[in-house]
């Protein structure tokens, strides 16, 4: 009995532990660190503004779409550490992005 | 001659390029278990990265070779075994910096792999714009890996591992163009030279993630 609320807590934070994770509206951010988009995968409410910021020391981009299929959505460059690019995704669905100068970069927001 | 020499290399970079099953498991084993067996001593982790960039060093020389020689079977042979090697030294990443690293680390090292397939495709070829822009892509590579392996580990300077790795960069350029004429003594003596230079890229690497790890790595 006296367990039950430490476990049901561990619970809750694994849950959100857990990608995809689900943002509120006010924004995400999603950071590229050591050649990875971090998280890779979230889930937002439709009208989030979503931020990537770009923590390696070299330029990335973060481009809409697939390396085989631009949609030309967005295509930011960002060009060394600090440097951000945000996005506001109004309309529900699922959107890629990648790196275009590292195209095994990928990531993927869905919004709901 | 010429025809097989391109055959050669053009499929050296598809076989290079194409995301492939580890190959030559076997023949690969013993330095793969040589990272994948480390006790967290750091002397195992020394002695691991040294091997197994030593062999990329001598894996990449014997393909480059054998395309350059149009020797078909030998070079898909060394290719394999280089790609293996290359999933060697990722694991090795990733057994420090976890799974996702191991993932981001190894497309970018085949890469420079490639750029190398396409320097020796422009030697083939006798096309010096090809030479010229895969030298090129090599030395910008080098700001890449310099920014990934600076992103890992803050004891790595971008600026430092960029110029090391651009030293392995153009002591291998120096092997291929010895094998492009076919001066032997000379590749042999800058083979020596750049599987030398590996040292200087694995020492480094070693001792910079015995810092950030040191209760992981105890006993040098």
């Amino acid at each position: 009995m006296r367990f039950r609320k430490p476990i049901l807590l561990a619970g809750v934070i694994l849950l959100l532990g857990s990608t995809p994770r689900l943002y509120a509206e006010s924004g995400a951010t999603i950071n590229i660190q050591t050649f990875q988009f971090q998280p890779k995968q979230i889930e937002v409410q439709a009208g989030t503004t979503v931020t990537w910021v770009n923590q390696d020391d070299v330029r990335h981009t973060v481009t809409s779409g697939a390396p085989d299929n631009k949609d030309g959505r967005f295509d930011a460059t960002l060009s060394g550490k600090g440097a951000k690019f945000s996005f506001t995704f109004s309309q529900p669905g699922t959107y890629t992005f990648f790196c275009d100068r590292h195209q095994h970069m990928r990531g993927e927001i869905t919004v709901k | 001659m010429e025809t097989k020499k391109l055959t050669g290399a053009v499929a050296l970079g598809f076989l290079l390029t194409t995301a492939c099953a580890p190959m030559g498991s076997k023949a690969g084993a013993e330095s793969d278990h040589m990272m994948m067996q480390s006790s967290g001593k750091a002397a195992d982790l020394r002695t691991g990265l040294n091997t197994l960039f030593a062999e990329h060093v001598s894996l990449a020389a014997s393909a480059t070779g054998a395309a350059l020689g149009g020797r078909d079977a030998e070079f898909k042979a060394a290719a394999g075994a280089l790609d293996a090697n290359s999933i060697a030294i990722a694991k090795a990443i990733g057994s420090v910096y976890g799974a996702d690293a191991e993932a981001a680390f190894l497309p970018l090292w085949r890469k420079h792999i490639g750029f190398v397939v396409d320097y020796t495709v422009g030697l083939a070829t006798k096309d010096k714009a090809k030479q010229a822009k895969a030298v090129n892509d090599l030395v910008g590579y080098t700001d890449d890996l310099g920014a990934f392996l600076s992103s890992a580990n803050p004891n790595l300077p971008k600026a430092t591992v960029a110029e090391l790795v651009k030293g392995h960069i153009l002591t291998l350029k120096d092997v291929i163009d010895a094998q492009a004429a076919k001066d032997y003594n000379k590749t042999y003596m800058l083979l020596r030279t750049a599987t030398g230079h590996m040292h200087m890229i694995a020492d480094p690497l070693a001792d910079a993630i015995v810092k950030q790890f040191p209760d992981r790595y105890a006993g040098m």
